[in-house]
């Protein structure tokens, strides 16, 4: 413990160094732009400036790599909430709940809420890197392909409290996004699958252009095609912070999602991006006026936020205890020292103590810098809509082409996101629910691989799922959860299921 | 005007002098480098590496463009279809030879729309085991893989990649099947080994060495034809019991099949003269990487030799990644 601390204040003796300050400071505005734009993620944010950091020393390079992607982490609520554009992954679910508070003129406090979420998940996050990562480590190392499967499994159950549209709408779109997510390489066999001779479609559909088409550009076509335009409300000064039952209603949901979102983010692979999934969908089923979600519920933009930046820091947790990455993010930063001649291993914290615990440091400093930096921009974000539809939805147009593009280079990215704007208008015209078709999509792949993988180990024994404790566990808690989502539908004479009583959210 | 018609003649001359008029003003603009992998990898650090020791030599600067994807074939591609200038080159690995045979249905044929440049190095593998495993050599392993055929796995970091391969040819060698339990990337596969989900793999030397250093894991062989300058108490999977294997990651430079040899020429001399230095040789021996220079007629028999023997091995072990 007590060397804990001297390590730690060693590392801020580093972090707290002007220069690294600075560079911390350039980060956290780089990622908070990054992050922004739409289609750019923490990962592709850090993966483009990789190249850039080496020329830097390994301190500062891995300095600015964590300031970006906390940032980016931060940034990519502010256009999910603002104009329904998910700038990441992690953030579709803050699309939904934070984009219908922005048309009922509380954009200010679903900002502002998602920079507190993401400050207090940060900061709890890396103090529980901090004090707990040799054990959690040991659990992370425990959870391989069929416990993984078993996760996937309860991530698809999650679908049943996602939305508050008919079940089989929702299944319908669920089973669309899973479609999606078969294109590409077989990862087991090598085979292509439905790539129609594309070569860029081998390597599967990635969810940025699916869910930037789907909720953003869906929303620009529909706007455009409404006769009387519904502006948002715009919001009075004293309206920008939350009000103080808004705040009282989010710390349940903070607590929640970045206790969850951090035991996710634990787990070696890319299971970090389901946090969020799940975070919203506890926070519905538990909530004891669901129909309250989906219709600018501060719940669903508290709880997910808070998830997605406690799973960015747990990520970190097998990278420190082991000292080799075990997730995208972590690799392209391990990436950043290596570059310098320094070899990860379980050694490196030992060997390297001021890169190590400066990092640590920097964590804690770009989660305050961020929050200085978001919460006073929050009425500068919100004056963003007053600028009139026809000029800024052209702007964001371009900007959603841009950034599709600049992730891989590929314009078929961009044609992705284009039709998938299209499906969405359709889509949403008809009533459907989107958000299952994103989970379906990023589901799928995982879920085929980690299952395969399973039974490759057993020589195609299902009996690994139950030898297993971790998987039977949560294969159990999956069950039931079924069972209870299913209770309504058996027993129709109890009190009418919430789902039946609200209708579907009209498409605005 | 007067400019124009200066130029133009310049032009003719280079057309009528040929190549070798050309070489000299080659590189007059900027070269980019395609490295169809990931950023932060090793052969975009090598890549990186090169092109920052070619911009003194020629005054102009080597970009580095990752474009990944699709087991490489997306920046592969990309190439294939760039003006044969020289100015727009392939990091290449033998991700690429083996793909020959195991990827047959690809838009692009290596050896007919691409010329060799040269080589770059190579790195070993090395053979880890769980600790679990009661084996401590790769001879011990080997019996146990025989006392129980498919009862063993080793994980990858996906398919068609040289550490998969690198596991086939070690099966096709010593005749027993091992299951092959592909993964998303290098480092869900090395979890997957140190956590003991699977119980074996064949893994970079520079990420593995310090882990068998620990004891996460026990290195068993390293996979070159002579042991590695960063084990050099671990012995090759050749000597230790399995005679004639031999697996590394090489890298290397292409360019479209057109591009004039004076061209070729140039750049071979200049990433041989880089890789034939003894300060690059410490360095890279250091990150377990060997240097290699040939020239170009060598690195084209290198390359038809390579596509042999992995052609040979995908054959045996039945492996494919076609449709």
């Amino acid at each position: 413990m007590l060397e804990t601390f001297n390590s730690l204040l060693l590392g801020f003796s580093v972090a707290l160094q002007p220069q690294i300050l600075m560079y911390a400071f350039i980060g956290c505005l780089i990622g908070t732009l990054v992050g922004m734009l739409p289609g750019v993620g923490p990962l592709a944010g850090i993966s483009m400036l990789l190249p850039a950091t080496f020329g830097l020393n390994p301190i500062v390079a891995i300095v600015l790599l964590s300031g970006v992607y906390y940032g980016a982490m931060y940034g990519g609520s502010t256009t999910s909430i603002l104009i329904r554009l998910p700038g990441e992954a992690a953030s579709v679910m803050t699309c939904i709940d934070g984009y219908a508070m922005t048309q009922q003129g509380r954009a200010g406090p679903a900002l502002a809420i998602a920079a507190i979420g993401s400050f207090v998940a940060g900061t709890l996050g890396v103090l529980g890197l901090m004090l707990l990562a040799p054990t959690l480590a040991t659990f992370a190392l425990r959870f391989g392909p069929p416990e993984y499967t078993a996760l996937l499994l309860m991530g698809l159950l999650v679908l049943a409290y996602m939305t508050g549209g008919s079940i089989p709408k929702t299944l319908a779109m669920a089973g669309f996004g899973l479609m999606l997510g078969m294109i590409g390489i077989d990862a087991m066999s090598g085979y292509t699958r439905f790539s129609f001779e594309v070569i860029e479609l081998a390597d599967g559909i990635g969810i940025v252009p699916v869910a930037v088409g789907l909720f953003g550009i869906s929303e620009i076509l529909l706007t455009a095609s409404q006769h009387s335009l519904k502006l948002p409300k715009n919001p009075s000064l004293r309206e920008l912070m939350p009000s103080r039952t808004e705040l009282k209603q989010s710390i349940g949901p903070i607590a929640r999602g970045s206790a969850v979102g951090f035991l996710i983010g634990i787990i070696p692979g890319s299971a970090h991006i389901i946090s969020s999934f799940i975070s919203y969908g506890i926070e519905r089923r538990i909530s004891k006026t669901p129909e309250r979600f989906g219709n600018g519920a501060i719940e669903g933009v508290a709880g997910p936020e808070s998830a997605n930046n406690a799973a960015a820091t747990g990520a970190f947790i097998p990278m420190m205890a082991l000292g080799i990455p075990t997730s995208p993010v972590t690799a392209v930063m391990i990436a950043a020292i290596m570059v310098h001649g320094i070899a990860p291993g379980p050694m490196l914290i030992a060997q390297q103590p001021e890169l190590f615990w400066g990092f640590v440091a920097s964590m804690y400093v770009g989660n305050v810098v961020l929050l200085i930096l978001n919460l006073p921009m929050v009425g500068l974000f919100v004056s963003l809509l007053r600028i009139p539809y026809a000029y800024l939805y052209p702007c964001i147009l371009a900007f959603c082409i841009l950034g599709c593009y600049s992730v891989s280079n590929s314009v078929v990215d961009v044609w992705i996101m284009l039709a998938m704007g299209g499906v969405g208008y359709v889509l949403r015209k008809f009533g459907f629910d989107l958000a299952p078709v994103a989970l379906g999509l990023v589901l799928a792949p995982m879920l085929e691989l980690s299952l395969r993988q399973s039974l490759a180990m057993s020589a195609g024994s299902y009996a690994i799922f139950i030898e297993r404790p971790i998987a039977v566990v949560m294969l159990g808690l999956g069950a039931l959860m079924l069972l209870i989502s299913l209770k309504p539908l058996l027993f129709k004479s109890q009190k009418k299921d919430w789902r039946s009583t609200v209708g579907l959210d009209e498409p605005s | 005007m007067m400019q124009f018609a200066v130029r133009m003649a310049a032009g003719a001359a280079c057309c009528v002098a040929g190549a070798g008029v050309f070489a000299q003003a080659y590189p007059s603009k900027p070269v980019r480098i395609v490295v169809p992998f990931a950023a932060g990898g090793p052969a975009d650090i090598y890549a990186r590496f090169l092109g920052q020791r070619l911009q003194e030599p020629t005054a102009q600067s080597f970009v580095i463009e990752n474009r990944p994807g699709a087991g490489s074939i997306i920046g592969t591609d990309l190439v294939a279809k760039s003006p044969a200038d020289g100015y727009t080159l392939l990091l290449m690995s033998n991700t690429h030879t083996i793909n020959e045979s195991l990827v047959p249905k690809k838009p692009f044929a290596l050896m007919r729309d691409f010329a060799p440049v040269a080589p770059i190095n190579y790195s070993d593998l090395l053979l880890v085991v769980h600790p679990s495993l009661p084996t401590k050599s790769v001879k011990e392993l080997v019996a146990l893989a025989k006392s129980k055929p498919k009862g063993l796995n080793y994980a990858s970091s996906g398919n068609g990649t040289p550490y998969h391969l690198a596991g086939e040819y070690f099966k096709s060698l010593i005749g027993v099947d091992i299951i092959h339990v592909p993964h998303k990337g290098s480092s869900e596969a090395r979890t997957s080994v140190m956590s003991g989900q699977v119980e074996m793999m064949f893994d970079a030397i520079t990420t593995m060495a310090p882990l068998a250093k620990a004891g996460r894991v026990r290195a068993l062989g390293t996979t070159g034809t002579k042991r590695s300058t960063v084990t050099p108490d671990v012995p090759t999977v050749a000597e230790a019991g399995v005679p004639g294997y031999e697996a590394t990651i090489w890298l290397g430079v292409m360019a479209p099949a057109k591009t004039p040899r004076a061209v070729l020429e140039k750049l071979n001399s200049e990433i041989t003269r880089i890789t034939g230095r003894a300060d690059v040789r410490k360095t890279w021996n250091e990150q377990g990487a060997e240097p290699l220079s040939m020239n170009l007629g060598e690195f084209e028999k290198y390359l038809n030799a390579d596509i042999a023997k992995w052609t040979q091995v995908v054959k045996v072990s039945g492996a494919r990644a076609d449709q």
